[in-house]
């Protein structure tokens, strides 16, 4: 109900109740107990009815007034005040029907929503203070990091440089430096090769127009490569030619795709000098070991030949115990040096493409006269007419190797030579009808220094080293060496595997010399 | 009579060489480093030089070089006679006829590089 309404009621109710106090006390109270006789009883009347009326009807309007106005209104002023004051626990308690507790409910309702308000915002804010302080962590760690890869970058002996796509120098650090001669300000925001320039080993002058360190960067760019490595001259800023081992990457994000590149530079000076005096070592002891016995062994072929005068009977045995020494020797000395350039890793390599049916050819006809000799059949079987990517005297070293050694153990029937291609590779089998090797021997025959023991069969003694060096020089070149079967007393195969020219392993054999070469068509010179 | 140069620094290797040659029917001149054999060819103007690598002064490759430059050296045949087993490095020389051949001093007998030279000139002959 409304409060008017309200009000109106009271007051009838009041002013009802009013009227009959006011009979009452007019009856009662006036006329019997003061017993006045008054010449104006009306006057009496008056105030007796008005005071009758009015001082119960105030009272009682007040009274009621208070309970339905002016409390509600204490309390809402009261909980407002506590609500303006930030206790926000309060609630108003109006449950009357009237403004006064729609106002309530009204107010409870701002109240509960500003009071959500409030809890959502400390909320937020809360979460925010969070994110915040994660943030400063993260970044702090981030500095940290930052720290320590700088560190690292500044303590790593090699040149580092970082660039972006537009190949710009985004770092530089202090190696790159101490190599280059440029300072990191000379050469940040600027492309890479407009002071670091790479040229090529071969190359004496710098020539503007091979940029092939670029050419690798578009490359890498353009996905065809991930990275490459390459030896070259860089030119420092004092105009020296510093060799260098380079290799570049790409930078990529964690989808994949390229940010930019990093280009790592090592000085290799130190490793080059070491590189030719072992070359150099190997060089000189090969000429100084070689002439000696050379001479001897062309004067021992001449004294045979009657240049030195008719030879005494007697001395034809020792002569000739001479030669087949001297033969053993250089054979041995041969074996070294191939052994020491393979333990020191400069192995020559020259690598070309050849047809493995003609080379065979060839070394067969060379033996032939020797089988002849012998009384042994030598044949060569071609089912294959490949070509392959390889170094030719390497090749004919090793299937010269393992032909002499078939002649060596053969004494009647034949060897033969047979060539084969599956998938990716030529197969070649030396199959003889010597005397076998026992599996005892056949798991040492590729070690160093191991022989069969042929001293008691009469055999000539090899070095132990050939098979050995046989099996390195294959397997750098891709291929592998094995025996395929043997049996005592019948005969032994062994069998020899290269990589036809353009297949995978081909091609990772001809980048495992990690060399660039301008011309494509020359053979190279790889060391490995 | 052919004359044949030979360029070697072992003396003993020289000796053996030019006894084998002599009693083939050849004169021989001789020259011990890089230097007395530019002289020599010079001087004698050989009908085939035998080449050695590994020379005190001036190397076997720098002689050859000097050789091929000079037009009036050019056309002497050379062949390198070497114990290093460097021919892969000279077949384009020999391709190109730069250097008549090259033969590995450890693998071969007087007698075969005495042939191998008279196979030359047979072949030379056989054109004239």
């Amino acid at each position: 109900m409304k409060l008017s309404s309200k009000i109106l009621l009271t007051l009838i109710g009041c002013l009802s109740i009013s009227l009959v106090i006011a009979i009452l006390v007019d009856q009662f109270l006036v006329q019997k107990i003061l017993l006045v006789n008054l010449h104006n009883k009306q006057i009496v009347h008056l105030i007796v009815a008005f005071l009758g009326t009015a001082i119960p009807t105030a009272l009682l309007f007040w009274l009621i007034l208070e309970k339905i106005i002016l409390k509600p209104i204490d309390h809402l002023t009261e909980v407002t005040k506590d609500i303006a004051g930030g206790f926000l626990g309060q609630k108003l308690v109006i449950k009357s029907n009237d403004e006064f507790g729609d106002l309530s409910k009204n107010i409870n309702t701002i109240y509960s929503n500003l009071s959500k308000a409030l809890q959502n915002m400390a909320n937020s804010l809360r979460d925010e203070r969070k994110k915040e302080v994660a943030l400063a962590e993260n970044f702090k760690k981030t500095e940290v990091e930052k720290a320590k890869v700088d560190a690292m970058l500044s303590s790593i002996g090699d040149g580092v440089i970082a660039i972006d796509l537009d190949k710009q120098v985004l770092l530089f650090n202090i190696s790159a430096t101490t190599l280059s001669g440029y300072l990191m300000s000379e050469v940040i925001g600027k492309k890479y090769n407009q002071l670091i320039k790479f040229y090529p080993e071969k190359i004496h002058l710098p020539t503007d127009d091979i940029d092939f360190s670029e050419l690798i960067i578009d490359q890498i760019f353009s996905g065809k490569q991930a990275k490459s490595s390459f030896r070259a001259n860089l030119l420092t800023k004092g105009g020296h030619k510093l060799p260098v081992e380079v290799s570049i990457a790409s930078i990529k994000n964690y989808l994949g795709q390229n940010l930019g590149a990093v280009i790592v530079f090592r000085d290799i000076t130190a490793e080059i000098q070491l590189n030719k005096m072992k070359d150099e070592f190997v060089s000189v002891a090969s000429h100084e070991l070689r002439t000696p016995m050379t001479a001897i062994k062309g004067m021992i072929s001449m004294i045979f030949e009657g240049d030195y005068g008719p030879i005494n009977k007697d001395l034809e045995e020792p002569l000739t115990d001479i030669q087949v020494s001297v033969n053993r020797l250089i054979s041995l000395v041969n074996d070294l040096l191939d052994l020491s350039r393979i333990e020191a890793g400069r192995t020559r390599y020259q690598l070309s493409d050849i047809s493995i049916a003609g080379l065979l050819k060839e070394i067969v006809t060379l033996f032939q006269p020797l089988a002849k000799q012998k009384g042994i059949k030598l044949e060569l079987e071609v089912e294959a007419y490949q070509v392959i990517t390889t170094d030719t005297d390497k090749i004919k070293q090793v299937v010269s190797n393992l032909i002499s050694n078939s002649m060596k153990f053969t004494d009647k029937g034949s060897i033969t030579i047979s060539v084969h291609q599956k998938n990716d590779f030529v197969y070649i089998f030396v199959t003889d009808t010597g005397i076998g090797i026992s599996t005892e021997d056949q798991k040492k025959l590729f070690n160093k220094f191991e022989q069969i023991d042929s001293t008691q069969n009469g055999r000539p003694q090899g070095t132990g080293l050939g098979l050995y060096i046989s099996k390195e020089y294959i397997k750098r070149l891709g291929g592998d060496l094995w025996i395929d079967k043997s049996e005592v007393g019948k005969g032994t195969t062994f069998a020899l595997s290269l990589p036809v020219a353009g297949s995978e392993i081909s091609k990772k054999v001809l980048e495992s010399f990690s060399k660039i070469s301008n011309d494509k068509s020359a053979p190279s010179t790889l060391h490995g | 009579m052919k004359k044949i140069l030979l360029v070697e620094d072992d003396q003993i290797l020289l000796k053996m060489y030019s006894e084998k040659f002599q009693r083939n029917g050849y004169e021989i001149i001789v020259a011990a480093d890089g230097e007395q054999a530019l002289e020599q060819v010079d001087l004698l103007k050989p009908d085939f030089i035998i080449l050695d690598l590994m020379l005190p002064k001036l190397n076997g490759n720098l002689v050859l070089k000097k050789l091929k430059e000079n037009p009036q050296t050019r056309d002497i045949p050379v062949a390198i006679l070497s114990v290093m087993p460097e021919e892969d490095e000279f077949k384009q020389l020999i391709e190109s006829k730069d250097v008549y051949a090259y033969w590995r001093k450890d693998e071969t007998k007087p007698s075969e590089i005495v042939e191998k030279v008279e196979e030359f000139f047979k072949k030379q002959e056989g054109k004239i």
